[in-house]
């Protein structure tokens, strides 16, 4: 209770100051904008819109376990069966990561592509649309380049305690508000 | 010499330098601007508005531009982010540095820097000022932090503010031979 009653006070201190509460201020928000910005920057290098997901499921195994992070990117290479690509179905929030079985390209350009996870028996396309057979160039979010092995797991623990999330992100951000950012 | 009425400060906890420092920068910040202290902004000034305007790259990438339609726009954020966001560090780096805050002393602009070494027990307070392009002053005090506060961590105002004054003295007497 005391260290709380401290920490309140130093909040008030800091808010009798307006100049040194707008710079706390500032402070928060660039370090803020710069892991957004930084996520942005892998964005426009990549060209994919997710650069840096977290492998969720075990659907991969044995070649990828379930916390581990992989770096993605949608260059214009064209996509090649073995290819691991990460795609989004329109009205599902999770991607999903699985490897190129199939690909048959029309001759308007327009992509059709079968996959399938590795730890799995069947083909995707239980996971796809109502009367989707294959995914198309527009669910693609990239193709797997790079691998950590198990680096996302704390993604996956803030995943499933969402709390735990709000408690990091909102006491950093207080510390960081009250000067206590060293 | 008068002691300006300033509250008590304390450190929460003796053995953490954040606490410490904090302390002291509260005092001096709060303390100097009532004895008379002309505080000079220029500098947080300059740092808030790069600041500002770092965000506002930010949030016009972040909540205006769409990827990937406008993927050529949010590269150029991005690197103006980071460009301002190194003018930020730069100045943090070389010129603020450990400074709790800038006055005028003979009318010259003087940062007052408080630091302690990492696993000392010694704070140091100075008096750092660039005289023209080429001059600079620079005086300190550093002794352990003990002589400053007590046992329950309250900051003596009385004899952080005696040194203070001292180096003020030998700042003016440095100033006065490098002029």
């Amino acid at each position: 209770m005391e260290i709380l009653r401290q920490y309140t006070n130093e909040l008030r201190d800091v808010a009798k100051r307006p100049r040194s509460f707008l710079t706390q201020v500032l402070n928060l928000g660039c370090i803020v904008f710069s892991a957004l910005m930084l996520w942005k920057g892998l964005m426009v290098v990549t060209k994919s819109e997710s650069p840096v997901v977290v492998v969720l499921s075990g659907s991969m195994e044995p070649g990828l376990q379930r916390g581990d992070i992989l770096f993605l990117s949608l260059y214009s290479e064209p996509f090649i069966p073995g290819d691991v690509v990460v795609f989004q179905i329109e009205g599902r929030d999770i991607p999903i990561v699985h490897r190129i079985m199939n690909v048959h390209e029309k001759d308007d350009g327009k992509l059709a592509v079968l996959t399938k996870g590795d730890n799995n028996t069947v083909g995707d396309r239980g996971l796809y649309a109502t009367r989707q057979m294959f995914i198309s160039r527009k669910e693609m979010m990239g193709r797997a380049q790079v691998f950590l092995p198990h680096a996302g797991m704390i993604t996956i623990w803030l995943n499933d305690w969402p709390w735990l999330k709000y408690v990091l992100i909102g006491s950093m951000g207080f510390f960081v508000i009250i000067g206590r950012d060293t | 010499m008068e002691l300006p009425d300033v509250d008590d400060k304390k450190a929460g906890n003796l053995y953490s330098k954040t606490d410490l420092l904090k302390a002291a920068s509260e005092f001096f910040n709060d303390a100097l601007p009532r004895m008379g202290f002309q505080e000079d902004h220029f500098w947080t000034n300059i740092r808030i508005i790069l600041c500002m305007i770092c965000c506002s790259f930010g949030c016009y990438a972040q909540f205006v531009l769409k990827f990937p339609k406008d993927r050529i726009y949010i590269g150029v954020c991005v690197a103006g982010y980071f460009l301002f966001s190194g003018l930020v560090a730069f100045i943090d780096m070389f010129v603020i540095k450990t400074s709790v805050i800038c006055i005028k002393v003979s009318g010259q602009t003087v940062f007052v820097d408080v630091t302690m070494l990492p696993f000392s027990q010694d704070m140091e307070i100075g008096l750092r000022n660039r005289i023209g392009p080429k001059r600079k002053a620079e005086v300190s005090y550093k002794t352990s932090v003990g002589h400053y506060f007590d046992s329950d961590g309250y900051l003596g105002q009385e004899e952080i503010l005696a040194e203070f004054m001292k180096l003020v003295k030998k700042f003016e007497k440095e100033h006065s031979k490098e002029a």
